[in-house]
């Protein structure tokens, strides 16, 4: 009588946490925000540098920024980075890949920490290549 | 089971698991979700957490909490939780890996950020930890052993599990989901210095000497204990404690034993305990004067929780004789009156444990007793072999509506009384059993 019980009470319980995770999918995809793309000028009309965007998007995925961002659905849909380059400045996009100390306070300590020992191991001529394809993404 | 109880701390249980998560449900803006497969992940990942913390609970054996259940039973949810939190991590990863592989890329160890290498690890750790507790005797892992590894493998798993999801980061910016999540460690911590420093240390402040090592049939023996400078605790017959014996309080060399005396007696603790082969082969060396750590009583399988029974039916094999013998003489120590009937397994004659108590006991309650022998004496008109269904019909007979049965011995004889039983009439709420081989 007390086994099934026990068994039963396991199963429930697994079931609830289930439950309560599809629930918190749910809720969190129901009205998916769209982002925002405001046609500026001024963003529009920044200097992207030299460097073909092309090298840069084999960049992108050879550092493995997939692991925490996606662009069009492929990579990390957590940290989506469709659109960065009408929301930012080249400069800005440049700032955030590096993890740059004007920008530390806005992401988490860790990708902080990820995004140096990238710009460590990254040469100026990658940075520019994938400021250049990153400010792409409009 | 006292079903009130049994409730309360029941949901008190299942609010403590799945508070982390209706945290994070309840807690973050609509619509910031990141796809519905990858924050069903997140939050699977999220259960798996607390789920995992909440088997610290279970292990802490708070007695208060677990007698309304009996902590057998206790172990048993503590298995199928296992399970059911390890099927939560794995369902975790296998949506990322398969919806979302860029995120884990890279695997190897070393190239791959800290966090994700700590779940990874984490993963890892609880199949480990999973694996070498159900297949424990195949793998011939000591019991002691296994404890210590148990233990260890459990608080790493646990760490690396923090590690990432700490490392990880999401949904942390939350106020109530980082409190949350931060009260959930700091209990964990407090937890283990609990079982690990703390009790070990109140069980040294109250230790027990051995007063005497007694001889009994059947290649057991009986140890009484003394407290030593303080009173001791009362019991209900039919419990169990666990006993280390001549090792300090921390080392966890402790094995849970049946009382074998009477609850009525206050001048110290009997155990029976039959050689068999593990470290109670050692048990007849016991010097007197040995310091011992008892931690009990636990468990529920006591006729003092049927008072409203109308008789007794107890069943044993071998060693399990300890708690009916228990419970035998405690009846008759209270001069109840009310039917018994034993049916007890044996192999021959001369190794029937505890024989000539179990004759005088016959004197002082209305107790029949039915001995089962493998090997039965020349001239033995008793029953032969292992106790089965005819034979239980047999002893029962016209037995009054309204019995409780307690089954402890073998557990193929258990499944086989309790088949017997409930053909018999007997409803399932009354046919009692400890749930003993507990990894």
């Amino acid at each position: 009588m007390r086994e099934p019980a026990a068994r039963l009470g396991a199963v429930s319980l697994g079931v609830a946490i289930v439950a309560l995770a599809a629930g918190f999918a749910h809720r969190q995809n129901a009205e998916r925000a769209v982002i925002a793309t405001p046609r500026d000028p001024a963003v529009l009309d920044a200097p992207v540098g030299a460097a073909a965007p092309e090298r840069g998007r084999g960049l992108f995925t050879d550092l493995g920024c997939a692991r925490c961002h996606s662009v069009a659905g492929a990579g990390n849909p957590r940290s989506p980075l469709d659109g960065v380059g009408a929301r930012r400045t080249a400069a800005d996009i440049r700032a955030r890949i590096v993890g740059a100390p004007t920008v530390r306070n806005e992401i988490p300590a860790s990708a902080g920490r990820a995004k140096q020992n990238l710009a460590e191991a990254m040469s100026l001529s990658d940075l520019d290549a994938l400021t250049a394809f990153l400010s792409t993404l409009r | 089971m006292s079903p009130a109880g049994a409730l309360f701390w029941a949901l008190l249980y299942g609010a403590l698991v799945l508070v982390p998560l209706l945290v994070l449900v309840s807690g973050l803006g609509i619509g910031e979700g990141a796809g519905w497969w990858f924050d069903f992940s997140m939050g699977l990942g999220f259960g798996a957490l607390a789920v995992m913390g909440g088997q610290f609970v279970l292990t802490a054996r708070f007695r208060r909490a677990t007698a309304p259940f009996g902590i057998d039973v206790i172990y048993v949810f503590h298995r199928w939780l296992a399970g059911v939190g390890l099927s939560l991590v794995v369902a975790h990863y296998l949506i990322l890996k398969a919806r979302y592989p860029a995120t884990l890329v890279p695997a190897a160890p070393l190239d791959a950020p800290a966090y994700m290498t700590a779940g990874r690890a984490a993963l890892a750790l609880f199949v480990l930890l999973i694996g070498s507790s159900l297949w424990r005797k195949t793998l011939g892992i000591e019991y002691d052993r296994w404890r210590v590894v148990h233990a260890v493998l459990a608080v790493s798993a646990m760490v690396f599990a923090v590690v990432h999801v700490r490392g990880v980061g999401y949904y942390s910016g939350i106020f109530w989901n980082r409190t949350v999540l931060d009260a959930f460690l700091f209990s964990l911590v407090a937890l283990v210095l609990y079982v690990r420093l703390l009790k070990p240390l109140l069980a040294a402040s109250v230790p027990y000497r051995v007063t005497e090592v007694r001889p009994e049939r059947g290649n057991a023996w009986t140890l009484r204990l003394q407290p030593d400078g303080h009173s001791g605790f009362r019991f209900m017959p039919g419990q169990f404690a666990w006993m280390s014996l001549g090792v300090s309080p921390w080392c966890a060399k402790e094995h849970p034993f049946s009382f074998s005396e009477s609850s009525e007696r206050e001048d110290g603790l009997e155990f029976t305990i039959k050689e068999l082969g593990d470290f109670t082969s050692r048990v007849g060396q016991t010097p007197v004067g040995t310091v011992a750590y008892v931690d009990g009583p636990h468990g529920s399988f006591s006729v003092d929780r049927y008072p409203e029974a109308s008789g007794f039916f107890f069943l044993a094999g071998g060693v399990g004789i300890a708690p009916m013998l228990s419970m035998l003489r405690s009846l008759a120590d209270r001069g109840d009156r009310r039917p018994l009937w034993l049916m007890y397994g044996s192999r021959s004659w001369d190794r029937v444990i505890h024989r000539d108590e179990l004759e005088r006991l016959s004197g002082r309650l209305d107790l029949r007793v039915t001995h089962v022998l493998i090997e039965p004496p020349e001239r033995w008109e008793g029953e032969v072999g292992l106790p089965d269904a005819a034979m239980i019909e047999r002893a029962l007979g016209d037995a009054p509506d309204g019995i409780h049965c307690f089954l402890c011995g073998p557990e193929p004889m258990c499944q086989m009384a309790q088949r017997a039983l409930r053909a018999m009439g007997i409803d399932g709420g009354r046919i009692h059993f400890e749930l003993f081989d507990m990894a």
